[in-house]
């Protein structure tokens, strides 16, 4: 797994029994003092005000030492990626702007970003609506479709 | 909620007008509270002075201020050249400033806070505040000097 893709991980503290001396930097307690089985790395950096590719390394490092592990691959996919319902919400939103060629578009700006709709990272959701709503050139019709994808974003 | 420091009367800013000012700006920097790696929010006049700071829990407030201060400079610096927006890197964090009219928003983040949803979260919020045409009244007449500052 690279440093990079660990933003979406969840991590929990390790179950097997460590031994010997272990010295943490405060760095990486920062990260382990927030890992709680249930937020992702990318989640604790930005709770803690860690660069991502820093709090990745750090998480690395103590993967190898075996002070964490992944808490399921069934848990860091939901947490990471967006369900297809969303994806209707901004189609839907967006067709009362633009008309019928809203999917189109989303499907087109999904391309560009270089995801697939069945595994869009959720930490991407913001960029995605606002690279759709600069399709919309009714500048009242695009704020109303930003509030309500913010809205929707926040419930995800 | 996170603690929000508004205008107190001064100068222009008394009775009808202050109140004006303080619930638009109270409203903006609310919305704040729901942006994901927001720690520090300015709204200044569009001579740089600050008119209200929302700022985390996890920011001193002295810290907030004296953040504000520098953006405050920077505004200054940057007038007389017209624009829309800016990003940039402050220490280790994110700063994202737009106008708002007569007036900036400026909005000091984590660094890994997404960018995209902090301009759509200041486009959304920004409206009520922008399209005031009162309170940007009450803002232009507060300059005394003319600094180019429009809307690009």
């Amino acid at each position: 797994m690279s440093a990079s893709r660990l933003t979406h991980v969840v991590f929990k503290l390790s179950s097997s029994e460590l031994t010997g001396e272990i010295n943490l930097k405060p760095e990486a307690w920062r990260i382990l003092s927030q890992v709680n089985g249930t937020r992702t790395l990318g989640e604790i950096a930005q709770a803690v005000g860690m660069a991502p590719e820093t709090a990745s390394q750090i998480a690395e490092t103590l993967l190898k030492a075996r002070i964490l592990e992944v808490a399921g691959e069934g848990a860091s996919s939901i947490a990471a990626t967006v369900d297809a319902a969303f994806f209707k919400e901004i189609a839907r939103e967006l067709a009362r702007a633009i008309g019928p060629l809203a999917t189109v578009i989303i499907e087109d700006a999904i391309a560009a970003l270089g995801e697939k709709p069945d595994s869009f990272p959720r930490e991407r959701l913001a960029e995605l609506v606002e690279q759709v709503s600069e399709e919309i050139r009714e500048p009242n019709k695009r704020l109303r479709f930003q509030q309500v994808m913010l809205e929707a974003i926040r419930k995800v | 909620m996170a603690p929000t420091i508004l205008q107190e009367p001064q100068g222009i800013w008394s009775g009808a007008r202050l109140m004006l000012l303080n619930k638009r700006a109270w409203a903006l920097l609310q919305e704040m509270d729901k942006l994901p790696g927001a720690q520090v929010a300015f709204l200044c006049d569009a001579r740089g002075a600050v008119l209200a700071v929302w700022y985390t829990t996890e920011v001193a407030r002295a810290t907030a201020e004296r953040v504000g201060a520098c953006i405050a400079n920077l505004f200054t610096a940057f007038a007389g050249h017209s624009f829309r927006e800016i990003e940039i890197l402050f220490g280790d964090r994110l700063v994202y400033a737009r106008t708002l009219g007569n007036a900036f928003l400026a909005i000091v983040c984590a660094p890994n806070t997404s960018l995209s949803l902090v301009r759509m979260t200041c486009n959304v919020a920004a409206a009520p505040f922008e399209t005031d045409k009162e309170l940007q009244g009450h803002l232009a007449s507060g300059q005394k000097v003319d600094i180019g500052i429009r809307l690009g």
